[in-house]
């Protein structure tokens, strides 16, 4: 929300300077995300009066001014907008002007005509949205004045991000309030005006249904008003709140609305049907035209107001065209409720509409805010358009909370935060936050009715803790000793397996946890659906970690690379119960081997090494494999659930007669599977063959050559090269056609 | 019979290295005509066999030191070592930015004697909302922010991992006092952009213990961040978060060369609400604890100068390789 600081300062009157402040406020819970100096760069912007106006000879839709800007200095500058006109005040950028969009101001020709500055319009200098035409200044303005100082900017904006739970801060004077409270400073309140402009008994009459989530409806009525213009600090504030100036009524109500934090709607009293005001929850949904002008269908549940026969606004959202106030109305219904605010969320969703109401109903409104609300805006009214005040206030719901009496012990403080604090200081600062005190330590606290989030013990420490802050606090170590356990099976297994398959040469990719319909069907079975997906190409949990892998390796397919990588994480599978979101390990491999048992000769030589590393046995796999663009890409993925428990290392004895080691190549039918090889080799039943352990395969036109290490030992002695020969032979031999 | 001379003269006339190679194999190799020498000495008996072992060991050493002598004249003259050449590529593996940095977190946890707990990431809306005093009608339940689940109304992707606060006590049966941490991905509904993802990782702690107090938080949480970014200054300011009362953040002066420094937003904090407490099953008035949660991915950008956050799960493998 955006602060005026000078409002607050009315409010706070020492309110430390603006860096000191916004250097303070974070530590006492309120942060400040960006100061908005309103006059920055606006400097040598200064007003004009318009002398002469002429048509540019080159040019249809450019016209030549002369415009005086102080003293005897008078600027010739071409002009495109369409409301310029002789006699009026404009704001006009000086040469060497840097304007907010970053187009610095040159004296220079445009279609052969010098211009010697430009004349402004709202938007040009960051103040607003309105590019209509030239910004108009009050005709009181004097030529060659500081802009800024006209348009009163010389104030400072604090976009200040306040806590979710704290409706009362969506308010000047609730931030004032907790500014003073945090800081140890007063506040002082403007006098209350006198209620003395009341006259006579009000006719009208404010009626809720029971239940309905309208749980108050406050109205004043209004008689004879006049419509000046809206005093100038009125517009100033509304514009810094971001809210346009409409008529002087309506301005007023949004003015009261971010001092008080209530909103509140006018109504043009002539346009009413009968003398009551209705809350109540609508049944079915209705098309209604909304102030904006547009048609809308207000949905079934909303909250709406209505007179004897229709509805006439949407509540706490939107009030409607057909009631709404003009410059003509003299004859006014305020009104001031409180609504439920999930209703109000749930509506202004449907809607799509976030009005400053809405945000402000949404949060909640405590008791006694509309009527108080409704006092201020009359005074207001009274005192600028005058009129006839129609008797008090009438209202139908809850006007009073009950009061929530928290007991609490203030020995908690130093317990709970862990440092002390005076008692009396402790008692002060709980009084400035507005809380009713009873008792001396153990004392009775009630909280005032603004602060609906107050709740308990916890609250209030809360509040002291904005207070006093929580720095330079004693090093302490919480209490107990707490033996830690270990990590979990599955949380070590997944480091493992990482380390792992980094140490094989994999790279490790995250991905997101949802595809699309293209992978689902690819995957197949059931898979657990996202009720609001970000784009339909995310609509799905992902059941399996492949369809991610693979266009991933594709990518770099595409780029002419190999690629090697693998994810761990959890998949969504079966009927979506919490428990079934297992963890896996997806691996994709892409290489430039065929498809044939090339593949399977690198696939498995990794999974081998990595069962290798981690010595547990690897789940027996089955990769996707096809060729794409020249590469082969396999892919696989296996539960974590699947892999064996981890085996002790056995070590080979040592002190033997060295091995004697000898390589042979045999060629064998392409579909013959490296088992049925072994199988044979096995069958020659070798005694002093120890291993045997293929290092090399390769494939050309339907013949399959394996090379085979084999390895001979006796224990007692080292064989010699001619026993080992025959041996290798008489495997060779094995294979030869 | 052997010829010295045969031999020698052979060894002088080879033109490059892989010729006097040739040549040693022919001779010395395992089946070369000394080697063969060596074998048929063995079937002779007594002085015979020595006097020709002894010839052929002088040879054997003649041959040796002549094929060191000729490969030597080869070498430094032939071609300088060339330094400059990257040599034969070799395939590192890589470990993705965002473990890396869990990690070096989870260790520091670690290290303070907090046990590690993983909590599902499709949960509960109990122990994603309710039970961490998020109440049905909050603005964080609503549709732009949270993945629901079709069919499973019960169900969300988790928005923080706060869960675990609940989750892990409640399912696991743990007893207090204990201490964990969890680091996992959540999710939120929103749309992405350079700083802005829909699922990032969190870690978060839980404490629970008799007596615990806003200066044993601060405490621990100074610790954490004096293991994370040493020598940083750190500052404590309060702040609001459903589940604990009162609420704080942490946030660490952070200084890059060449621009101005700036508070940087690192952990939200508390002492655990009473009604956490109560909703993990315990009696807030004899425990108490405190909570801690922290983003990973944000800082995990700046600690290594990611321009954005959605280079981090694209796949993109020239930018993972490069970590």
């Amino acid at each position: 929300m955006r602060v005026s600081y000078s409002w607050l300062k009315e409010f706070v009157p020492d309110l430390p300077p603006v860096d000191a402040l916004v250097a303070q406020l974070p530590m006492h819970g309120l942060e400040v995300e960006e100061v908005i100096d309103q006059s920055k760069g606006l400097e040598t912007i200064v007003v004009g009066e318009v002398l002469t106006v002429e048509k540019h000879p080159q040019a249809d839709k450019l016209q030549l001014t002369t415009v005086q800007v102080g003293g005897e200095h008078i600027l010739h500058i071409v002009c495109g907008a369409p409301n310029v006109r002789v006699g009026m005040k404009v704001p006009v950028a000086l040469v060497g002007t840097t304007l907010p969009g970053g187009m610095t101001i040159e004296r220079r020709a445009i279609r052969g005509q010098q211009s010697e500055g430009m004349l402004c319009a709202e938007d040009e200098l960051g103040i607003g949205t309105s590019h209509e035409g030239l910004l108009e200044l009050p005709a009181d303005a004097r030529p060659g004045q500081s802009f800024v100082e006209v348009l009163g900017l010389d104030d400072v904006l604090l976009d200040m991000s306040l806590p979710s739970n704290r409706a009362d801060l969506l308010s000047i004077r609730g931030v004032a309030r907790e500014i003073a409270a945090v800081l140890g400073l007063a506040v002082r309140w403007p006098a209350e005006s006198s209620s003395k402009e009341k006259v006579g008994k009000t006719s009208w009459k404010a009626a809720i249904d029971a239940g309905s989530g309208v749980q108050q409806l406050s109205i004043q009525s209004i008689r004879e008003l006049t419509q000046p213009a809206t005093p100038e600090y009125i517009v100033r504030r509304l514009r810094s709140a971001g809210i346009r100036s409409v008529n002087v009524i309506v301005d007023i109500t949004n003015y009261v609305m971010l001092e008080y934090g209530q909103p509140l709607h006018a109504y043009d009293a002539d346009t009413l049907h009968g003398k009551e005001l209705h809350g109540r929850r609508l049944k079915t949904e209705i098309p209604f035209v909304t102030l904006d002008g547009e048609e809308r269908i207000l949905p079934a549940e909303c909250l709406v107001i209505t007179d004897e026969d229709r509805v006439l606004g949407a509540g706490g959202i939107m009030g409607g065209k057909e009631t709404e106030v003009t410059p003509e109305t003299r004859n006014i219904i305020l009104e001031a409720a409180i609504f439920d605010g999930p209703s109000i969320r749930r509506s202004a969703r449907a809607l799509g509409l976030t009005t400053e109401a809405a945000k402000r109903f949404e949060r909640g409104i405590w008791m006694s805010s509309p009527q108080n609300a409704l006092r201020a805006a009359r005074a207001l009214l009274h005192t600028i358009c005058g009129g006839i005040v129609d008797g008090d206030i009438v209202s139908d719901g809850a006007s009073e909370a009950k009061a929530v009496a928290i007991v609490v012990d203030l020995g908690i403080y130093e317990q709970r935060i862990g440092r002390s604090e005076k008692m009396s200081e402790l008692l002060e600062a709980l009084r400035r936050f507005g809380y009713v005190i009873k008792g001396k330590t153990s004392v009775t606290l009630t909280a005032p009715d603004w602060r609906m989030d107050v709740h308990g013990p916890e609250d209030i420490l809360d509040d002291l803790g904005r207070v006093f802050g929580y720095e330079d606090l004693p090093a302490l170590f919480p209490p107990s000793a707490v033996i830690p356990e270990r990590l979990s099976e599955s949380v070590q297994l997944k480091d493992d397996l990482r380390q792992a398959l980094v140490q094989l040469g994999a790279t490790e990719i995250i991905l997101h946890a949802t595809y699309g319909q293209q992978a689902v069907d690819q995957v197949g079975g059931e898979h657990i659906l996202v009720a609001n997906p970000l784009d339909q190409t995310q609509h799905a949990l992902r059941a399996s970690l492949l369809p991610g892998i693979e266009r991933v390796i594709l990518a770099e397919v595409d780029a002419g690379r190999d690629a090697f990588v693998f994810e761990i994480g959890r998949v969504f599978c079966g009927q979506g119960g919490v428990d079934e979101q297992p963890w896996r390990v997806g691996i994709g491999l892409a290489l430039k081997v065929p498809t044939g048992s090339a593949i399977d000769w690198e696939v498995n030589g990794k999974v081998r090494a990595l069962g290798r590393i981690l010595r547990r046995s690897v789940p027996s796999c089955m990769p996707n494999v096809r060729m794409v663009k020249g590469r082969t890409i396999a892919s696989v993925e296996f539960d974590l659930q699947a892999f064996g428990p981890t085996q002790a290392i056995t070590l080979a004895p040592q002190g033997l007669a060295p091995a004697v080691e000898r390589d042979v190549t045999i060629e064998v039918e392409p579909t013959m599977a490296y088992e049925q090889v072994r199988q044979i080799i096995m069958s020659l039943k070798l005694p002093l063959l120890q291993s045997v352990t293929p290092t090399n395969l390769y494939e050309v036109e339907g013949s399959r050559k394996l090379t085979v290490h084999c390895q001979f030992q006796d224990a007692a002695r080292t064989l010699t090269s001619a026993e080992a020969d025959g041996m290798i032979e008489k495997i060779a031999a094995l294979f030869r056609r | 019979m052997i010829n010295k001379q045969e031999i020698l003269e052979a060894i002088a006339n080879a033109q490059t290295p892989e010729a006097v190679e040739s040549v040693r194999i022919a001779w010395l190799g395992r089946k070369g005509k000394i080697t063969v020498a060596f074998e048929e000495m063995t079937k002779l008996e007594g002085d015979a066999r020595r006097v020709r072992g002894r010839e052929l060991n002088e040879l054997k050493q003649e041959v040796e030191k002549a094929l060191v002598q000729r490969l030597q004249q080869f070498a430094p003259t032939e071609r300088p070592y060339d330094s400059s050449l990257p040599g034969r590529p070799v395939e590192l593996g890589h470990i993705h930015p965002l473990t890396t940095f869990s990690l070096r977190v989870r260790d520091i946890w670690r290290s303070f004697g907090y046990s590690y707990h993983e909590g599902p990431e499709l949960e509960d809306q109990w122990f994603n909302f309710d039970g961490l005093n998020v109440p049905k009608d909050h603005p964080a339940r609503d549709v732009q922010d949270t993945f629901f689940i079709s069919d499973h109304p019960d169900l969300v992707l988790r928005t923080h991992s706060s869960t675990v606060q609940l989750r892990i006590p409640v399912t696991h049966h743990i007893q207090p006092p204990f201490r964990f941490v969890e680091i996992g991905k959540v999710y939120r509904h929103e749309a992405t952009d350079a700083t802005h993802e829909s699922m990032f990782f969190q870690c978060d702690g839980v404490l629970v213990d008799r007596n615990v107090s806003i200066a044993h938080l601060v405490t621990t949480l100074k610790a954490f961040l004096h293991q994370l970014y040493p020598g940083k200054k750190i500052r404590v300011r309060p702040s609001f978060f459903p589940f604990v009362e009162p609420g704080l953040e942490v946030d660490v002066w952070w200084e890059v060369p060449g621009r101005q420094g700036r508070w940087l937003e690192v952990l939200g904090a508390g002492l655990t609400h009473p009604n956490v407490i109560t909703a993990m099953g315990l009696d807030p008035k004899v425990w108490q604890g405190f909570a801690f949660g922290m983003g990973l991915d944000r800082l995990a950008l700046i600690e290594y100068g990611i321009p954005d956050i959605r280079l981090l799960y694209s796949g993109n493998l020239p930018f993972l390789k490069q970590f």
